[in-house]
């Protein structure tokens, strides 16, 4: 079903390309906590704000007005998303029965990655502007599941509504609604069209580092205590999330809904294993902010046992980060 | 049937693109109703990461010219001596004893306007002769512009700009090869692939915090501003193409095409990029200079927002100007 998962196969060059896309990464995100940790952490809504008003409705509309509509696409992720998230939470759920410790935000933090700060840029630093479109797909759905179910975990009336106030979201239709549409640009209004389009991509590669800085400003911050319901919460979210998400793909392949052989089309092929790649990598991201959020009362330093399991899948998630990419390089792209 | 010339298009594609985004900025400052966004902070980003970054990237992958450098910072240096006893004649007159007056007049936005412009017209070459002309204006702002503000000179302010390291470190790198270790140049390749990255949101980020700050301004005080604002965008660059027909007149740009088509394209765009900052409204931060000397900040924000909001038809207009004069 799955090539080896041979590391001795592994060259010398894709550990450099694959280093050059995380790296970086976990560089700016170093840089987002020495922000925060100057700033004492007092202008995260600043932050927050520039990106879900401007910065990510750009990259929404940047990634998807281009990106050819296939209901087939959205559906795979969006289900395969959904799978995972209830996964998680069915095992949080056991865990929290078992473990008095455990609160409705820690099982947010548990089951719900951090699909728009961490996976959007290092998506697209792996797999491009394609790699970029089908994770906006999987940020919506995991943004629509913290809305309903994760509030409502977390102890809290479900925010159905914002999720639709979200401006990401319209920018999400409206680019679909761009890449479908029937409807001819004059000629003469064409250069217009695409210098606002011009305008839009700019700040949209804006948002990647100001996506990461996002991430990393609250960490310096964060109270950690090494608590078990903690630890296994991030144990939950980096080692179960990947495994839930193979099991899914695994699922899919025997289900037909991912081809096995290559087939005479390559392009569909790639379309479908990055797809895939996604997916294991969504999973395989630390614990969402919103979780920290959630558990704060809307402010941003949460509960200490939120704040360990963020903590926690964050030193263990730069080790099932690189595990994923090698096993997406090795077992998926073969 | 084509309803806008190709030159238009030309210069359309340089500010429309900014104005864009500037207009996404005013739009989140219009909604924010209760100013919840600190500013402060997103200068803070802009000023001690994304700009060093956008700096260092635009500088070290091409070579440095020192030629080049003493042609673009001699002009910027020679537009500030120039404006200097202009704005102080003006300040004069207006019956006003703050030097703060002077430094929306003298001094240049060469960050958020400027740059975006010369990297969308000109490319990569032009984003980095902005740069070199964007290093000389805010060293003389940071050194001789807080003088004029705190009546003291402060060298340990200026060491302190992040952006001067960044062009030292650029200019560096452009200029040395050191024999390094593989593993010390794979490091130095994932640590430029970092800065690229940061120096994408650069651009946006000036252009958001410049629209945002409109959103602010009380129209019943622009007309505090209207003269020094005029000033700015109308003597700033007609006095850019008297130093750019002063250096052909010297010969320190050739004023023929000449053999080398490439070389002349070259000294074309030094000399667009000269007026095309010469162009620029007052800078935000010699507004913020201002506040923090407590030396005339409300008429500096008025020249500030006038001069910018006048951009919008100077700037095409000088473009257009640089197109007949210079380029073609």
């Amino acid at each position: 079903m799955f090539a080896a998962f041979d590391l001795s196969t592994l060259t010398a060059t894709e550990v450099l390309l694959m280093s050059r896309a995380f790296l970086p990464a976990a560089m700016i995100v170093g840089i987002g906590a020495l922000l925060g940790r100057w700033d004492a952490c007092r202008h995260q809504r600043t932050l927050m704000k520039l990106i879900d008003y401007i910065f990510l409705p750009c990259l929404a509309f940047y990634a998807l007005h281009r990106h050819p509509l296939e209901l087939g696409e959205i559906w795979q992720i969006c289900s395969g998303v959904t799978l995972v998230i209830l996964a998680g939470v069915l095992v949080g759920l056991l865990f929290a029965a078992r473990r008095p410790g455990w609160r409705g935000s820690n099982l947010v933090a548990a089951a719900f990655m951090s699909s728009g700060t961490l996976l959007l840029p290092l998506a697209y630093a792996l797999f491009g502007s394609e790699g970029l479109a089908k994770a906006f797909y999987f940020h919506l759905t995991v943004l629509f599941w913290y809305s309903t179910l994760g509030t409502l975990l977390g102890e809290r009336r479900p925010t159905f509504r914002r999720f639709l106030a979200t401006p990401a979201l319209h920018a999400t239709i409206i680019g679909l609604f761009a890449a479908t549409s029937p409807i001819q640009v004059p000629e003469n209004l064409q250069e217009f069209a695409w210098l606002t389009e011009k305008g839009i991509e700019i700040t949209g590669l804006g948002a990647l580092p100001l996506l990461l800085i996002n991430f990393g400003y609250p960490l310096a911050h964060l109270r950690l205590k090494f608590s078990a319901a903690g630890l296994s919460g991030a144990l939950l979210r980096v080692v179960g999330g990947p495994l839930f998400a193979l099991a899914v793909i695994y699922c899919y392949r025997k289900l037909g809904w991912f081809s096995l052989t290559r087939g005479y089309e390559l392009l569909p092929y790639i379309d479908e294993r990055t797809s895939e790649a996604v997916l294991l990598l969504g999973a395989a991201m630390p614990s969402s902010h919103y979780a920290l959020r959630l558990g704060a009362g809307g402010e941003v330093v949460a509960d200490e046992v939120d704040a360990a399991t963020l903590f926690m899948t964050l030193m263990g998630g730069v080790f099932s980060v690189i595990l994923v990419i090698l096993f997406i390089d090795l077992s998926i792209f073969d | 049937m084509q309803l806008i010339s190709p030159e238009m298009i030309l210069i359309l594609r340089a500010v429309l693109p900014s104005i864009v985004i500037a207009v996404l900025g005013f739009a989140l400052g219009a909604m924010d109703k209760n100013r919840d966004l600190n500013q402060k902070t997103v200068s803070n980003m802009v000023y001690y990461f994304f700009t060093p970054c956008l700096v260092f990237s635009s500088l070290h992958k091409r070579s440095f010219d020192f030629d080049e450098f003493a042609v673009i910072g001699g002009a910027a240096l020679l537009l500030i001596a120039v404006m200097t006893p202009v704005a102080f004649y003006f300040k004069r007159r207006a019956g006003i004893r703050e030097n703060g007056y002077c430094l929306p007049i003298i001094f240049m936005n060469t960050g958020n306007i400027s740059l975006p412009i010369a990297l969308l017209l000109f490319g990569n070459e032009g984003l980095a002769k902005a740069i070199l002309f964007h290093m000389m204006n805010i060293m003389v702002l940071y050194s001789y512009g807080v003088y004029l503000v705190s009546g003291k000179p402060d060298l340990g302010q200026f060491l302190k700009i992040p952006a001067l390291w960044a062009t030292t470190l650029g200019i560096l790198a452009a200029t040395t090869d050191p024999q390094l270790p593989q593993w010390v140049k794979h490091g130095y390749d994932i640590v430029n692939k970092a800065i690229d990255l940061l120096a994408y949101g650069a651009i946006p980020l000036l252009i958001i915090n410049l629209g945002y700050s409109l959103s602010d301004t009380k129209w019943s005080t622009l007309k505090d501003g209207v003269t020094g604002a005029l000033l700015r965008v109308v003597l700033g660059p007609l006095l850019a193409f008297g130093v750019v027909f002063g250096y052909r007149a010297l010969g320190w740009t050739p004023a023929s095409a000449g053999l080398d088509p490439l070389v002349a394209l070259n000294f074309r765009t030094t000399e667009a990029i000269i007026v095309l900052n010469a162009a620029m409204p007052g800078p935000v931060m010699a507004y913020l200079l201002n506040v923090k000397f407590d030396n005339c900040p409300e008429k500096a924000a008025s020249m500030l927002a006038v001069g910018t909001l006048s951009a919008v038809v100077t700037v095409p207009l000088v473009l257009n100007f640089i197109a007949v004069f210079i380029v073609s």
